[in-house]
């Protein structure tokens, strides 16, 4: 029996069928092609074999060989893709009833006909309107450049003077009266913009006004237009604001005016945010390094502190060789490892490499307690801090103390924190490298705007302090969790001067999991709202106004959780509650909103391009509202409540796994959403007609809502992470010496402390598990590792460091984390914003998140997902497709 | 035309090595050049592939009172080399006896040349104090337009170099190249150091690194270009090559 079977499967499938014996060879060759083709992934069914044979006999006999422009052999594959007709199933009939319908009546018919019109009207437009909207824009432009040169000259003129410190009320006095008249002009037709009621007619006349401005703007190039653009925004906002205030509150119901209040509460802020943001990024002073004197022997001594506490030795080690390989002549920089954890380990390998070790009797004041101790054990004029988990590359101190010594004011240096690891974020959504991460807004733009302001601020780790204001304020605070702002602010209440060089030019690990990332902001934000409260920037002797704006902006940048909880949930008062918390129609209500929403999304993108990406801000927000809204609110009020956290570092994560636990709010969050999105649904079909433009709004509003929750959510999914050592994306030259002797051009792809890979042209003579040495450079000298290869395949070297000496451990370290020019082009490897691409970042990161939050669900939940899942995409199979119609000839 | 003059103190330093691989580099780089072999070892030839019973040279020719036009040879890539030719003690003791009185033939060999389309020009001059003729070689080096000595960074060359007369005279308007670097070796990772500070006007920032692919090439009667261009060698003659270029870059042709 079963070889009956073997043996008649294999007459098939040499002759096809036995009625092809009755053809004559050409046409034999030719059906047998013909079926073959026809043939789909699965192979024929027997169904499938006699339906292609009839319509192949058929086709041959009556039809003509070319059919619209396809051969007629393949018209049923060409005309319906989504059959398989070499395995026919039962529903086919029903998708090929609806493919013939589609084909039939819809698609041919409608394509054709819109794609004329619409393109004759928008031709005879453009036409008409081309030659008068050029010598506009013309004009518009002429302007616009005499404004640029004058805005450039007028604001560099003011940038020197901060630099030179010049006091802010000599602003005032070079105020002439004219300018006195053009700014009490300006204000007051600037009230008049905001308050004055429009009807809905004016009101659409207005914002289109605006908005076109606005889109011509976009186009320009230079400051003055961008400023111009802010102006544009400041107004729609404001006026939305205005009107929110005095127009939209429902006094009838008390239900609804609280929740108005409240959101209205939230959108004022979000305002007052907003315009201080402004302020503070409008002209960044991206400044640029300073020489150093020619002289080696007139350069200051250094204090370098390595504070620690609970961080692994391995961890340290790569700060302390990446420190003694930094290019200051060696007796004049001390480097000294800060000991908070009492470690005889630790005091051991200073000993080895030859560092300080300080350990204090007490552990009082955490960070802050244990680097004032070090400043009394220590005495060189400036003092040098990093974090034991960030790497200063060599060019550390060249690149930043000409500042401090050629401008004797300046109390600090900061430059930013550059992590090589990527974040939560980064790991979960699988974003590295592709989409600015969370501090790139404040590393890239804003610690660069406050320069301007001579606000920058003290951000604990990778900066140079002057030991003298240092000492004068007491050493770092310790009132408040985040001393390093705190201490910044006293010694620019002292008079002292700050600022920031934005060059990567040492780097970190960032934070291991997403509690862990949640902790050090809740950190941050708790430290903030003290300040706010023990030593307020706004208050207090010694600022100038633009340094309070700049310090208050930072607060209130970490109180954004309540207010980011109120506006993720507020559609739902209106959805669930029915009451209305906006009082206005729905149609005057997106007058006012769309606008500013459009305004300040173009600006924000505009100003924030390539450091922080469209709605990716509300995504970073969104998780950890929650978690800081809590802390900031207690820290408001009482101050000298909650302990300090250390941020762990350094860890791995064995398997993907969803966490929960710091899920939880965003969960709660989701389904309140969801409900919402129900009940909308049904009152849009059951709910009285009047209200049903207010309930797609808020369904709007909601689905929004509910975009930036999914990608929230996702960020909970953490993702595996194995590697203890992370690697580092790199293409530096190198070259290979095998023990033959010979010697071989290969590129480093990535490193880590444990090893490196290669990609080589040549891998001939490479092996698996040989020994090998690697050259790599520093400057102009060579230095050589011994390394143990892993894997050699096509082209690709995977290769482990053995136990290297500490002489070479050092050098290892210099030659690649340390190099100056390593971290170089990650700054520029992000490409300017653009909002539509962000949305659809955005919207697949959210697509992933409400993926795993299902998946990852309690049992059934899982279960009927994939059911719903299985019977969508079935159901997706009946839908027609479209088909390329060739011209009919 | 340029001229470039490759010599050094003493044998063994791989002038003629270096001379043919730099000659392939430039001709890689889309210069057509000629390599003239100035050393009676007539190793030259054999890097372009010379079958070795050649026994053609312009010196040979010249002993024998023969035109040296005829001698040349061109390998696969283009780039062309005339040997000096087979001489036995003999022969070379009455060539030097003959060229004694002509101190520019191989000078004129090079001015009748440059009629031809070609855009460089190297000598390979293998040891010109210790070798067959200064005299030659003082005409040569007036008529280079660069002129590179090659070294090792070893003791003996340092020490040549640095303090011995012969090096003081030959490092007149010269560069130096040095040659077959160990890197990875301690003693002259350290005296190429040293020898950076205390030749730092005549060091050139190019080094060509040790490499076995280099010997291995001439076993196969190649340049390493062809041989084996993904060694670090090769490179680094890619990288001469284009130092060459850039540095005669300002030069009339």
């Amino acid at each position: 029996m079963r070889e009956g079977l073997r043996k008649r499967r294999g007459i098939d499938q040499e002759t096809s069928w036995p009625l092809l014996g009755l053809f004559k060879p050409w046409l034999q060759n030719e059906l047998r092609h013909q079926f073959l083709c026809l043939k789909g992934a699965r192979g024929y069914s027997i169904a499938g074999r006699v339906l292609v044979t009839v319509w192949l006999l058929f086709a041959f006999i009556f039809l003509k060989p070319r059919i619209a422009g396809v051969e007629s052999w393949c018209l049923p594959q060409h005309f319906f893709p989504q059959i398989d007709f070499s395995r026919p199933r039962i529903d086919d009939p029903i998708r090929a009833l609806v493919q013939l319908f589609w084909l039939m009546f819809i698609r041919p018919h409608s394509a054709r006909r819109s794609v004329k019109k619409t393109v004759g009207t928008a031709r005879h437009f453009a036409k008409y309107y081309q030659k008068l909207l050029a010598v506009l824009l013309g004009w518009f432009r002429l302007v616009l450049e005499w404004g640029n040169r004058h805005t450039e000259s007028h604001v560099d003129g003011t940038v020197s003077a901060n630099l030179k410190k010049r006091s802010a009320s000599s602003l005032w006095e070079r105020l002439s009266w004219r300018d006195g008249l053009l700014i009490a002009a300006v204000l007051v037709l600037s009230l008049l913009c905001i308050t004055v009621p429009f009807s809905l007619e004016a009101q659409a006349a207005f914002v289109c006004a605006l908005l076109f401005m606005a889109w011509i703007l976009q186009r320009m190039p230079g400051r003055f237009s961008s400023m111009l653009l802010i102006v544009l925004s400041l107004l729609v906002s404001t006026r939305y604001i205005w009107w929110r205030s005095t127009n939209t509150l429902n006094w009838d119901s008390p239900v609804g005016l609280t929740f108005g209040i409240v959101l209205l509460a939230a959108e004022i802020y979000a305002w007052v945010v907003l315009v201080l943001g402004y302020f503070q990024n409008i002209w960044p002073l991206k400044r640029t390094p300073q020489a150093l004197p020619e002289d080696v022997n007139t350069w200051p001594t250094i204090d370098l502190f390595i504070p620690t506490y609970n961080e692994e030795l391995d961890v340290v080690k790569a700060t302390v060789y990446a420190s003694l390989g930094l290019d200051w002549p060696q007796d004049k920089l001390n480097i000294h490892i800060l000991d908070d954890g009492k470690r005889d380990s630790f005091r051991d390998f200073a000993a080895q490499v030859g560092v300080n070790y300080i350990r204090r009797p007490v552990n009082n004041h955490a960070k802050a307690g244990n680097i004032n101790y070090a400043l009394t054990k220590t005495n060189a004029e400036y003092v040098a801090i990093f974090d034991c988990d960030h790497i200063p590359t060599r060019a550390f101190f060249q690149m930043t103390m000409g500042w401090l010594i050629k401008d004797p004011n300046l109390a600090l240096v900061q430059t930013p924190h550059h992590f090589y690891s990527p974040d939560p974020f980064e790991r979960n959504l699988a974003t590295f490298r592709k989409i600015p991460n969370e501090g790139n807004l404040f590393y890239g733009l804003i610690q660069d705007g406050n320069d301007l302001w001579g606000g920058t601020f003290f951000c604990g780790s990778c900066a140079i302090l002057r030991r003298k204001p240092l000492e004068e304020v007491g050493g770092i605070a310790v009132e408040t969790v985040t001393e390093d702002a705190h201490t910044s602010l006293r010694m620019h209440r002292k008079g002292y001067g700050s600022a920031y060089l934005s060059a990567p030019i040492s780097a970190g690990l960032a934070t291991e999991t997403l509690s862990a990332h949640i902790g050090q902001r809740i950190r941050w934000a708790r430290g903030m709202a003290q300040i706010l409260r023990l030593d307020n920037p706004l208050t207090g002797p010694g600022l100038r106004w633009q340094q309070r704006l700049c310090y208050f902006n930072a607060m209130l940048h970490f109180l954004s959780g309540v207010p980011r909880l109120i506006f993720l949930t507020a559609p739902l008062a209106f959805l669930l509650l029915h009451t209305y918390i906006i009082y206005a129609p729905a149609l005057v209500l997106l007058m006012y909103v769309i606008p500013h929403m459009v305004h300040t999304a173009s600006v924000n993108s505009m100003l924030q391009g390539k450091y922080r990406y469209s709605f990716w801000g509300e995504v970073y927000e969104s998780v950890l509202a929650w978690y800081v809204a809590r802390p900031t609110t207690v820290a408001l009020f009482a101050p000298h409540k909650g302990t300090f956290n250390v941020t762990a570092k350094g860890g791995t994560i064995e398997r993907d796994y969803y966490d929960w636990v710091i899920s939880k709010p965003y969960i709660a969050l989701v389904v309140l959403n969801v409900a919402g999105v129900i009940w909308g649904i049904v009152r849009i079909i059951s709910g009285p007609s009047e209200e049903i433009s207010a309930v797609v709004v808020n369904l709007m509003w909601t689905f929004y809502n509910m975009l930036i929750l999914g990608a929230a959510a996702a960020v909970g999914s953490e993702a595996k992470q194995v590697r203890t050592a992370p690697r580092v994306d790199v293409g530096i030259p190198a070259s290979l010496i095998l023990p033959t002797g010979h010697r071989i051009q290969a590129t480093v792809r990535d490193f880590s402390f444990g090893g490196l890979r290669f990609e080589v042209a040549d891998s001939s003579l490479l092996r698996n598990s040989m020994e090998l040495d690697v050259v790599l450079r520093r400057g102009n000298e060579e230095f050589t590792f011994p390394l143990h290869v892993v894997y050699a395949k096509d082209g690709v070297l995977g290769t482990r460091l053995p136990k290297l000496s500490v002489r070479q451990t050092i050098d290892y370290v210099q030659c690649t984390f340390a190099k100056a020019d390593t971290w170089v082009d990650w700054k520029e490897s992000y490409s300017e914003d653009v909002p539509s691409i962000s949305m659809g970042q955005v919207v697949s990161s959210a697509v992933q998140g409400y993926n795993r939050l299902l998946r990852n669900s309690p049992k059934p939940i899982p279960q009927i997902y994939a059911a719903v899942i299985w019977m969508v995409e079935g159901l997706a199979t009946f839908r027609p497709r479209n088909v390329a119609l060739a011209v009919r000839n | 035309m340029k001229v470039i003059l490759l010599h050094s103190i003493g044998g063994g330093n791989g002038v003629t090595t270096v001379t043919a691989n730099l000659a392939a580099a430039l001709q890689g780089l889309g210069h057509r050049c000629l390599a003239i072999d100035c050393t009676p070892d007539n190793l030259l030839a054999l890097h372009f592939g010379v079958a070795s019973d050649a026994v053609d040279g312009w010196a040979r020719s010249a002993s024998l009172s023969q035109s040296w036009e005829e001698c040349g040879f061109e390998a696969m890539d283009g780039g062309r080399v005339l040997p000096f030719g087979m001489l036995d003690v003999e022969s070379l003791a009455t060539l030097r006896r003959n060229l004694a009185d002509k101190p520019k033939h191989i000078a004129d060999i090079c001015h009748a040349l440059s009629g031809e389309p070609l855009d460089y020009l190297l000598l390979d001059f293998s040891a010109p104090l210790t070798g067959y003729c200064s005299a030659q070689f003082s005409a040569l080096k007036d008529l280079a337009d660069y002129s590179l000595l090659i070294a090792r960074a070893d003791l003996q060359s340092y020490r040549l170099l640095v303090s011995h007369p012969l090096g003081q005279q030959l490092l007149t308007d010269c560069d130096i190249l040095l040659n077959a670097v160990k890197t990875e070796n301690e003693l002259q990772r350290d005296l190429l150091l040293v020898m950076r500070r205390e030749l730092e006007h005549h060091l050139i920032s190019n080094i060509i690194h040790h490499d076995a692919a280099v010997p291995e090439a001439f076993a196969h009667l190649q340049t390493l270009n062809s041989y084996a261009p993904n060694s670090a060698a090769a490179l680094d003659f890619y990288l001469l090559a284009v130092w060459c270029v850039n540095k005669l870059a300002k030069v009339p042709s």
